[in-house]
């Protein structure tokens, strides 16, 4: 008995210690995390840039300098840094209907950002869900899922987007949906070869000779090792469908006012392109620099994990 | 690794479109599947074409015509039987058959996707070696801040940034149109470069790699010229990355092509689509979905068959 005893005693102690290291190394992982960001400038700069974005694109419609939506004849056509009739400065000038441009340009910023990162959100669960299971499991499941990502990806995306668009609607989240159905297909290819590499890795072999049950196999070894790949390809994806929803709004095909999208503002300036090129052009550099940013943020992630890839 | 005299390379190759063909009909059919029955679940075409004040009777006469009245799988066998006489159905709209019209606009948008596949190729090749040539030098700095900003900068604005500069700065070319050959560099290099930027970087980043490698450390030290070693040991090695990577760029190029036409007024098939779908004309969408699909395919049997051509160990099949 009291021989049990002890050896209880000494086994908690170790699995005190134990936590207290796991613990420690945790929060240096942590602290590491932070110092790697500060050592990766094109990480630290995509991240500014893209901060400053988002908290643009989320100030409350109320609290910008301008109604984005109310026209304003006084301002129409109006060039970048200059003033109305009545006296009010417009930093990026005036649209076709004299609506502020800056004030456009970031509550457009929303509709575009928010349908990207639903989208971007839908296609990574769903995407590490189908792939973990088509890499784990193999056989009729995995045939499957690759015979469809690989019709999806023979398909001229943009033109089912559009078709699907007219036919299931133009709100923020039906697009947010259609992006989705759309553009999971190499996601998924990505994640799966993922779980394939890590199937056959001795850790998962250890947890099933210990007789895991499946779900705690996929839940617990596969999908934590593919999480390195999700952040990049969540990345990716969002650049992605930030550059295919605004060329579905630019065709008119996007969300219907008075909601807007940077794609949108692109489009409703084609018609005046010679006389007022800003109402097109600065929505476009717009999604340019986004698009930048996310990727430059994706790229140094990729770096970060694989630094065999940052050789080049 | 093996050595194929002609005869069996050929029945090979036979096989292997056959092979190919058999694939792809699963997948036309859920395209045509997925289309017809999305198209049909919503709006009713009828009303749309005679419009709001039309009777019920005319509106339920023309239903009847048309066969919109039956059940949707027959709808769909029916249209499956035409299809494969070469019927695609009468457009809505313009009452003409469906075919006529997507052939006329057929050559606008294989002349166009096929001059930017051209023009990739031709472009990112060059500049993809001479940035691994020139690895981390001016030259190879330039051109990797062009593949960011191409790859970023998204085609319609491109389109638009190119009329503004040749349309109202330089004229040089016709911004929009079609016609004389100068038409189509623009829109070309729209849809191109997105896709150059892409090709540029995995060439880039495939020949790095290769020079990198022993074999070629090998050649350099039995006395090899530098050309040599980069062009007839480096550079067959580095190109298989960027072709799978055209093969998906290819229905990349064919879906955008219908922004680009629209920027340019390019009389292709994305116009006449864009037009169908606002006026939801289905038998013209279902038709153009497929032709899309067919060109889309089309190029990836191609991008298959010019695996052999770079790598002679690739065998067909």
């Amino acid at each position: 008995m009291r021989c049990r005893g002890s050896g209880e005693y000494v086994v908690t102690i170790v699995t005190r210690k134990r936590k207290a290291r796991v613990e420690q190394l945790a929060h240096s992982k942590r602290a590491a995390g932070v110092t790697v960001i500060l050592k990766n400038l094109p990480m630290m700069m995509s991240l500014i840039v893209l901060t400053i974005i988002l908290v643009g694109a989320l100030w409350p419609t109320s609290h910008l300098f301008y109604n984005p939506l109310s026209p304003n004849l006084s301002s129409r056509f109006l060039p970048p840094l200059s003033t109305d009739q009545l006296g009010n400065i417009h930093l990026l000038g005036g649209d076709f209907l004299g609506r502020d441009m800056l004030s456009r340009l970031l509550y457009s910023g929303r509709y575009s950002l928010i349908t990207a990162l639903a989208a971007a959100a839908f296609v990574t669960v769903a995407a590490s869900i189908l792939g973990v299971m088509s890499g784990y499991l193999g056989g009729w499941f995995d045939a499957f899922v690759m015979r469809v990502v690989d019709a999806l990806l023979s398909l001229p995306v943009i033109l089912i987007a559009i078709v699907l668009a007219t036919i299931i609607g133009r709100s923020v989240i039906t697009l947010a949906f259609i992006l989705a159905i759309t553009g999971w297909a190499d996601y998924t290819r990505v994640i799966r070869a993922e779980a394939l590499k890590v199937r056959s890795m001795a850790f998962v072999e250890a947890s099933q000779a210990s007789g895991a049950t499946l779900h705690h196999i996929l839940l617990r070894s596969i999908l934590p090792n593919t999480f390195s790949v999700m952040t990049v390809m969540t990345t990716y994806t969002v650049a992605r469908f930030i550059l295919l929803e605004s060329s579905i709004s630019y065709l008119g095909m996007g969300v219907v006012p008075p909601a807007s999208s940077w794609g949108v503002m692109v489009g409703e300036g084609r018609d005046y392109i010679f006389e007022a090129p800003h109402i097109s052009v600065v929505p476009g550099v717009m999604i340019t620099i986004t698009v930048i940013a996310i990727n430059f943020l994706g790229d140094s992630l990729r770096d970060h994990w694989d630094p065999h890839s940052r050789r080049h | 690794m093996c050595a194929l005299n002609q005869e069996t390379s050929l029945l090979n190759l036979q096989q292997f479109l056959l092979r190919r063909f058999i694939q792809t009909v699963p997948l036309l059919l859920v395209v045509l599947i997925l289309v017809f029955s999305l198209t049909r679940l919503t709006g009713d075409p009828a009303t749309l074409v005679l419009g709001d004040n039309a009777t019920p009777e005319s509106v339920q006469q023309l239903r009847n015509d048309w066969g919109l009245n039956d059940p949707l799988p027959i709808q769909f066998m029916h249209y499956l039987g035409d299809l494969l006489t070469g019927d695609m159905g009468q457009s809505l709209r313009y009452t003409r058959p469906v075919l006529a019209m997507i052939t006329e606009r057929l050559g606008a948008s294989l002349l166009l996707v096929f001059a930017s596949i051209a023009l990739s190729t031709v472009i990112s090749i060059p500049l993809g070696i001479l940035a691994a040539v020139r690895w981390k030098r001016p030259s190879d700095t330039m051109i990797r801040i062009g593949v960011v900003i191409g790859q970023a900068v998204p085609r319609f604005f491109l389109g638009i940034l190119l009329i503004l500069l040749f349309g109202l700065r330089l004229g040089w070319v016709p911004t929009s149109g079609y016609g004389f050959a100068s038409h189509i560099i623009l829109p070309a290099i729209t849809l191109a470069t997105p896709t150059i930027a892409l090709l540029t970087r995995l060439v880039r980043s495939s020949m790095l790699e290769v020079l990198n490698s022993d074999y070629i450390r090998t050649a350099r030290s039995k006395g090899l010229s530098e050309p040599r070693v980069l062009y007839t040991h480096a550079f067959r090695n580095s190109l298989m990355a960027p072709v799978t990577m055209l093969a998906i760029q290819a229905a990349q190029l064919v879906g955008s092509a219908v922004v680009v036409e629209q920027v340019f007024a390019w009389p292709g098939l994305g116009r006449l689509a864009l037009d169908a779908i606002y006026a939801r004309d289905f038998p013209v969408i279902q038709g153009i979905v497929l032709v899309f699909c067919l060109i889309v395919i089309g190029a990836n049997v191609l991008v298959d068959l010019s695996y052999a051509l770079i790598n002679p160990q690739v065998r067909i099949g």
